[in-house]
């Protein structure tokens, strides 16, 4: 198979701290790929192996990216004092291109991303959507078969955020392997197909629709009814009690409870029961122990 | 490779350009320490305070307490009541740095001494006054020997003049009576040797104070000292301080990062930040030397090629350490400790400020293990005496020696540290 990254059972170790363990993923051109995980889970490690930041204890990663691979992280990692062209013009000389090459491409990146009218501003003056889009920019100046992002979307607003998500899926129609690290689940939904990471393993791989068809149980949200207002803990405690309910966690107003399938759907008094589509996030649970995670909230 | 290390020259540029601080410090800073080592760190007082007491009712007192008071470097401060202890109360408000008593009798009475009082406490100025003294009173020793002189000419004349008018009237009372009219105009026209024609050589007594001639800073003046150690302290701490924190920001920004994934290598990375903070150095270097020039009227007096030839010794010795301490450094203000850290000993040991001679064995040990204590006699010696390689030869040993493993054990942790 074709492949623009392979990572093969790799391991890093951070002294005696297990970053990542044992983890296998391919990337081909074309695919946009999702790492998923809380913080800690090993994301950014697998992140900065990928892109060949750092090496891996065992276990190989091919191509050897250094140089080859565009790279983002989330945090805001250009060059504040130096405008938006300047930045841009910085990157695309380190990585060997020439002056009418460098101007031509910037011009058509800019004006891919919206930013033609700031070329003169200084990055430090951009929000922070317009900065990540100067990353994204800055990575893909040299045409890079690879593109690795590690949590680009962090310190972005939503609406910034689903329009970078649309340029990611673009740079990968192109033809480019894209593999992006994110703590949300929902923007997993984004990518072809998504690696979930918990204490530096990979415990599930795979399409979306398809891990969340693995899930073995059906989801449910508890809301109070009427007037009523019972505090969180009663209402867990509702949920809690209720036949076939595998864990709950919180959510907003109300409880997202995990059922066994063949509970039914009875609402407890004064509550409402409803049956809800699963999500990622209900599928990370499982895998991961039930509700005994924190997930990062939106 | 040669575009790759423009490029990053390049960015480093607009950035320091376009940072005010650090543009303003680097500009600021060699005109701050010429004006604090030229101008206010100069040991030598131009004036002194003193208070004179003349009880002597001499004149040799007299010719004394003039000297002192026309000696322009004195500024001579009114007691209330003149006496030792007025001049003992004076120093201890600090009022006074020196106290001169002309003792009663001075200069006739035998055992009689001028007493000197001086402040110990303003060091530098009572050595100064000290110092001074002697050629404060050279007026009055001058005076009293043409005033000797003129006494002991007098004197003479009148003895003469005695001794001839008691010959003339021996001769006389020899003569008969007859005759003495007739001796007498003999005598008149033929006269002995007239007073006004003796000339009086008065002994002279043999003068004390020496003709010191003081070679290569006649004026002894701080600044000229100062100024070659200087340029030295200046580009040591623009190029340390400055490269530590450049590479320290890449880190802190989350560049640096970004750096590795592109093809970039460790040494290009090195030389990319070196070099700005080189040119840096090098205008910083230009400025103090244009200042010492045209400002405090120094002459270079050795071989300039060669004086910049080892200055690039130290500059590659400091550069190294810049890189070292970035390469130990998370943030910022660690790297700006550290390199202060490696700095101030330097600036204190080396000789620039305090001289190495006076220093306690264990110090000087220390001294002699900073760069910076080898390069200051080069500055100094080729500076103000134009030394060369036969006398300075072992500092520049050392020095290249420190370029060598500084920048070698720089670049292999750098390397390092970014792969």
């Amino acid at each position: 198979m074709e492949f623009a990254l392979r990572l093969s059972d790799v391991t890093r170790r951070f002294g005696s701290r297990v970053g990542v363990e044992g983890i296998s993923l391919t990337v081909a051109p074309g695919e946009l790929v999702g790492l998923v995980g809380p913080d800690g889970s090993g994301k950014t490690t697998l992140a900065r192996l990928a892109a060949g930041v750092i090496a891996p204890t065992s276990g190989t990663v091919e191509p050897e990216s250094r140089g080859r691979a565009g790279y983002l992280t989330g945090r805001f990692s250009l060059y504040p004092e130096l405008t938006v062209l300047e930045n841009l013009r910085f990157f695309a000389r380190l990585h060997g291109m020439k002056g009418a090459e460098i101007e031509r491409e910037a011009e058509r990146l800019l004006g891919w991303v919206g930013l033609l009218p700031f070329t003169g501003r200084r990055a430090g003056a951009l929000s922070g959507g317009m900065r990540q889009k100067l990353a994204l920019v800055c990575a893909v100046i040299h045409r890079p078969p690879l593109l690795i992002l590690d949590e680009p979307t962090t310190a972005v607003d939503p609406v910034a955020r689903v329009e970078f998500w649309r340029l990611l899926k673009e740079k990968a129609r192109q033809g480019c392997a894209v593999l992006v690290t994110t703590p949300y689940m929902d923007e997993a939904e984004h990518c072809d197909r998504v690696v979930l990471l918990h204490e530096g393993r990979a415990v599930a791989g795979g399409r979306v629709s398809e891990l969340k068809q693995r899930l073995p149980y059906r989801m449910a949200e508890l809301t109070p009814a009427g007037g009523q207002r019972p505090s969180r803990t009663a209402l867990a405690e509702v949920a809690a009690g209720l036949p076939g309910c595998r864990w709950t966690v919180p959510l907003g107003e109300g409880v997202r409870i995990a059922l066994e399938r063949s509970a039914p759907l009875d609402p407890p008094a004064g509550c409402e029961l409803r049956e809800v589509p699963a999500a990622l996030e209900d599928v990370f649970l499982w895998l991961t122990g039930a509700g005994a995670e924190e997930v990062p909230a939106r | 490779m040669v575009q790759r290390i423009l490029a990053l020259a390049q960015k480093e540029f607009i950035q320091i350009r376009r940072d005010r601080r650090t543009l303003a410090m680097m500009v600021a800073l060699p005109i701050l320490w010429l004006i604090l080592f030229g101008y206010a760190f100069s040991f030598d007082v131009q004036e002194v305070a003193v208070a004179l007491v003349d009880e002597s009712g001499t004149a040799a007192g007299g010719a004394v307490a003039r000297a002192v008071r026309s000696y322009e470097r004195f500024t001579l401060v009114d007691l209330a009541a003149p006496s030792e202890t007025a001049i003992r109360e004076a120093i201890f408000r600090g009022e006074v740095t020196m106290g001169i008593v002309i003792p009663p009798g001075y200069g006739e009475q035998p055992d009689t001494q001028l007493q000197v009082l001086l402040d110990g406490a303003s060091l530098f100025a009572a050595q100064t006054a000290a110092r001074l003294l002697p050629g404060a009173l050279e007026p009055a020793q001058a005076e009293l020997r043409a005033d000797l002189e003129a006494r002991t000419r007098v004197e003479v004349e009148a003895r003469i003049q005695e001794l001839a008018e008691a010959r003339r009237a021996e001769l006389l009372a020899q003569v008969p009576p007859i005759m003495r009219a007739q001796v007498e105009e003999m005598l008149a026209r033929a006269h002995g040797p007239s007073p006004d024609e003796v000339t009086i050589a008065a002994p002279d007594p043999p003068s004390f104070i020496p003709a010191i001639t003081t070679l290569y800073n006649p004026d002894l003046r701080t600044a000229n000292v100062m100024i070659p150690g200087l340029l030295g302290l200046v580009v040591m701490f623009m190029t340390t301080l400055m490269t530590a924190l450049g590479v320290v920001r890449e880190r802190e920004l989350g560049t640096m990062e970004q750096l590795v994934v592109t093809p970039l290598r460790p040494l290009e990375l090195m030389l990319g930040k070196i070099l700005p903070y080189l040119l840096v150095g090098a205008v910083d270097f230009a400025l103090v030397f244009a200042a010492g020039l045209y400002l405090f009227d120094l002459t270079f007096a050795g071989n300039l090629p060669l004086f910049l030839l080892l200055s690039l010794l130290l500059v590659l010795t400091t550069l190294g350490l810049g890189l070292l301490i970035s390469t130990v450094s998370q943030n910022q203000q660690q790297a700006m400790q550290l390199a202060m850290f490696a700095m101030l000993p330097q600036i204190l040991l080396s000789g620039f400020i305090f001289p190495l001679d006076a220093m306690p064995k264990a110090i000087k040990a220390i001294a002699y293990l900073l760069p910076f204590t080898h390069f200051v006699p080069i500055a100094q010696g080729m500076f103000i005496k134009g030394q060369g390689l036969d006398l300075l030869w072992p500092q520049v040993t050392v020095l290249a020696a420190y370029a060598v493993v500084v920048v070698g054990l720089a670049t292999a942790r750098f390397r390092k540290r970014i792969a």
